[in-house]
């Protein structure tokens, strides 16, 4: 196990490394200047150029990013174009927010998602079954951003239950509708996934030799069937964790969310090389280290699994 | 400023005539009272509270209520006045030398009296290389004597600004700048104690500490920023306690908070966009709070004079007849009115009803326009080339008014492609020599003078670059130059004018580097609780003539 994880934390360096390098590549594809953006767009050409050589944008771009990476190393992740501040600081500011309601999300989409697999999957064809299915095929098609500003309308505004979006310091109250929203689209994909899984677990025989030995449904479900479908879910839970960690961008934009997907996004517009750099680095630092973790946690779900 | 959107005050009777709008205030809501809180719902959150650095509308919105300058627009006009000078000041018989005497007991914020050392340590701080400023090697502070020298590093100070004495400040020009007072009083001339910015270093930017009628209370990244009241202010106290920035807000959650009580303003420092306006203008509530004005910006398709088909005169002379423009301003809502010019209407020197080629209501000439393609060798048998119409894709209405232009081509059979692009591609190709051919452009005042309309986007300067220029066209006219070089030292404010008019003549119906189309008119809406909102000339949002009713 240790070495395995060893050889995981390598190739983790691996991956961010060839992340990072893509990454400014592409940034330095795209085009427009950041020192323009930077300055003003009524900013003159001098006044540009003066502000692209502060930048250090005249040199050329495997200097830049040698450079780069030297400070990365040194935990220097650069100063933000956009947000006149240091980068990493922005980034661990605004990340509280972005994990409050990555996880909400997660506990959104296990605790609708799961009931309604179950349901389908143990009256396969009925009318529940259908209903179910409708439910899903309507969350999994809606856009998140439509879903949210409906949310928003409906709950904010018209039946004023929830605030028009917003932190709130965290509070629960601003936390169920993105969350909520952010939830739906994955518990209909968990209700799907565990359905299939489970259609295909039901028959096989240890289920029909429990059931033969005269244990109630409910046993076998949690007990027999459930247990053998969960790495299945498992992987899933542990890809959706990382994403949301890296920012859920839609969902905080719609619901004035102050986490590190809406600073991307402005980052993005603004050609901010060093914050684009810096979250998509922390992002994908968070989804290989959810990769990571689902992988240990397969060893303690399925006794047959070891590294 | 280049796409941002911002308000213009109505200044004439005759323009508030032409656009036909509605209130420039909303309800004065009888005797102002202090106390309580407005809230405003803010799109994206600010880049920097550092005026030497911000160049956007956002930051402007809160600097105007942190800082304060040597002068200020009187009331909401484009008159400058002395705001910490205590009066306008001498000017040298050459008009190269400008002598300020300072009010004696303005504070700033943290309790010192400002000198005028703290004005020539924020100016040179201001456009010092290493603050990163956008001021740095440009031409608004570039005829400020020493400042070439300052910039290359061969002199530490700036020779051209003297601190006479605490109160009397100098500064000295290189060559008279009639527009020089009114770049004073843009952001990059507000000042900044010396020991707040040691105190806070690189991150100033967050610790802003100023002299005006409010203080930076609490700015939490991505969520609120607060502002309260300055008990030291020196000038007319504010009416409000408190100003809360509720940050990251979309729009139209924004407008939903509004309608619900939960913000006062939304955005006030763009234009409302066209489905909240529409919406709103509907509202029995909320129609008769929306406020407009004309905009000092001016919309134009740039052609650029040195690539092929537009190399040709004529070529140009044609496509100035064939845009529609009462069709844009449709799309538009109606915020806008045809401008055949190169200035807008509330800028000094504006001529109302300019139309030197013609045109009829809609803005064309079709037929005229059909012979002088002729005339440049297009037909039958040699058929215009295809053209892309570059475009920056900014706000809801971008594609459909760049649809709309190709409408109005198709009806001449010329065949336009819709290129839409990201606002930094858009700056990148068009600001690049020989890279587009035809875009779709604007341009928002720096400040309400005609020069800000020509100097950066006209004139061979701003032609002469390699990349990041403002004169699409790649446009140059040695005789223009001329006239605006006269134009900056006229001190004669008549005569300077009509210089300036003699140049949109050289433009508009002499050699046709644009096809003006419309200036817009800015809408903005308040809460019913808002009183003595005004929409100002210049400032994206002036906080100090709004009180509320009805407490937080």
């Amino acid at each position: 196990m240790t070495r395995y994880i060893i050889r995981r934390l390598g190739w983790m360096v691996l991956v961010l490394f060839g992340v990072a390098a893509v990454t400014f590549v592409i940034a330095f594809l795209v085009p427009g200047d950041p020192a323009r953006l930077y300055a003003g767009s009524n900013a003159s050409p001098a006044s540009v150029a003066i502000i692209h050589h502060q930048l250090g944008l005249d040199r050329p771009v495997y200097v830049q990013f040698a450079d780069y990476i030297w400070r990365v190393l040194h935990l220097d992740f650069g100063f933000s174009y956009r947000y006149s501040a240091p980068v990493l600081p922005a980034i661990l500011q605004r990340f509280p927010a972005t994990a409050e309601l990555a996880i909400a999300g997660v506990f959104v989409e296990v605790v609708v998602g799961l009931p309604i697999g179950i349901l389908a999957a143990t009256r396969p064809g009925s009318i529940w079954d259908r209903i179910t299915m409708i439910f899903t095929f309507v969350t999994l098609a809606a856009p998140p951003f439509w879903l949210g500003l409906i949310f928003l309308y409906v709950f904010g505004a018209l039946v004023p239950i929830f605030p028009l979006g917003g932190y709130g310091d965290g509070a629960p109250q601003y936390l169920f509708l993105p969350a909520l929203t952010l939830g739906l689209g994955g518990a209909g994909y968990y209700a799907r996934l565990l359905r299939a899984v489970l259609l295909d677990i039901l028959p096989k025989d240890y289920i029909r030799t429990a059931r033969a030995k005269g244990v109630t449904g409910r046993t076998v479900m949690f007990q027999h069937a459930l247990p053998n479908a969960l790495t299945v879910l498992i992987t899933q839970l542990g890809m959706d964790l990382g994403y949301f960690l890296a920012g859920v961008v839609v969902i905080e934009t719609v619901f004035a969310w102050p986490g590190i997907g809406k600073q991307a996004v402005d980052a993005i517009f603004n050609l901010d090389i060093p914050l684009v750099m810096g979250t998509v680095l922390f992002g994908a630092l968070l989804i290989v280290t959810a990769n990571v973790a689902v992988d240990i946690a397969y060893t303690f779900i399925d006794p047959r699994v070891r590294y | 400023m280049k796409y941002h959107g911002r308000v213009v005050a109505a200044l004439a009777a005759g323009v508030m005539l032409m656009y036909a709008c509605g209130n420039t205030t909303t309800d004065t809501g009888g005797q102002p009272v202090s106390g309580g809180t407005l809230n405003i719902a803010m799109k994206d959150d600010f880049k920097t509270l550092d005026p030497a650095v911000a160049y956007d509308t956002d930051s402007w919105s809160v600097e105007r209520a942190i800082y304060n300058g040597l002068l200020d627009y009187v009331g909401f006009t484009t008159q400058l006045g002395p705001d910490i000078a205590e009066s306008m000041p001498t000017i040298s018989p050459d008009g190269k030398t400008y002598t300020f005497k300072l009010k004696h007991g303005v504070k700033f914020s943290n309790g010192r009296e400002v000198t005028a050392d703290d004005f020539k340590y924020s100016f040179e701080r201001m456009l010092n290389p290493k603050t990163q400023g956008p001021m740095t090697g440009g031409p608004f502070w570039g005829s400020v004597s020493g400042t070439a020298d300052f910039y290359s590093g061969k002199a530490t100070g700036i020779s051209g600004i003297k601190v006479v004495d605490p109160y009397t400040l100098e500064i000295d020009l290189d060559s008279p700048n009639q527009s020089f007072l009114n770049v004073l009083a843009m952001p990059f001339g507000f000042v900044i104690p010396k020991e707040a910015v040691a105190a806070a270093g690189s991150d100033y930017a967050h610790h802003p500490v100023g002299t005006g009628p409010f203080v930076l209370d609490k700015w939490t990244p991505g969520q609120l920023l607060v502002l309260k009241k300055n008990p030291s202010y020196f000038g007319k106290a504010a009416y409000l306690n408190e100003v809360d920035f509720q940050i990251g807000v979309d729009e139209q959650v924004g407008f939903l908070r509004m309608q619900q009580g939960q913000a006062d303003l939304v955005q006030p420092d763009v234009n409302m966009p066209s489905a909240q306006y529409i919406q709103l203008s509907a509202d029995p509530t909320f129609k008769s709070r929306i406020v407009k004005t004309p905009n000092v910006d001016i919309w134009y398709l740039g052609m650029n004079v040195n690539m092929k088909p537009f190399d040709n005169k004529l070529v140009r002379q044609a496509f100035n007849m064939v845009v529609n423009k009462a069709n844009q301003i449709k799309v538009l809502n109606g915020r806008g009115v045809i401008n055949n010019g190169i200035q807008a209407p509330p800028m000094p020197g504006f001529v109302p009803n300019y139309n030197p080629l013609g045109l009829d209501a809609n803005g064309q000439n079709i037929t005229m326009a059909k012979s002088l393609l002729t005339q440049a060798g297009y037909g039958p048998g040699h058929p215009f080339p295809a053209q892309d119409l570059v475009y920056p894709k900014t706000n809801a209405d971008s594609d459909n008014l760049a649809a709309a232009i190709q409408q109005d081509f198709q009806a001449v059979g010329i065949t336009i492609n819709l290129k839409g692009l990201s606002f930094p591609a858009f700056l990148d190709v068009t600001g690049k020599p020989n890279t587009t051919a035809l875009s779709y452009d604007g341009w928002i005042q720096d400040f309400p003078d005609p020069s800000d309309f020509i100097d950066p986007i006209l004139t061979c300067t701003a032609a002469n670059v390699t990349a990041n220029g403002g004169n699409v066209s790649f446009y140059c006219n040695k005789q223009l130059d001329t006239i605006d070089n006269q134009a900056r030292g006229d001190t004669n404010s008549a005569d300077r004018l009509k210089l300036y008019q003699q140049i949109q003549d050289i433009v508009a119906s002499q050699d046709f580097p644009w096809v003006p189309m419309y200036s817009t008119l800015e809408t903005s809406v308040s809460a019913t609780r808002v009183h003595g909102y005004q929409l100002h000339p210049v400032w994206p949002l002036v906080l100090t003539s709004i009180w509320v009713s009805g407490g937080k």
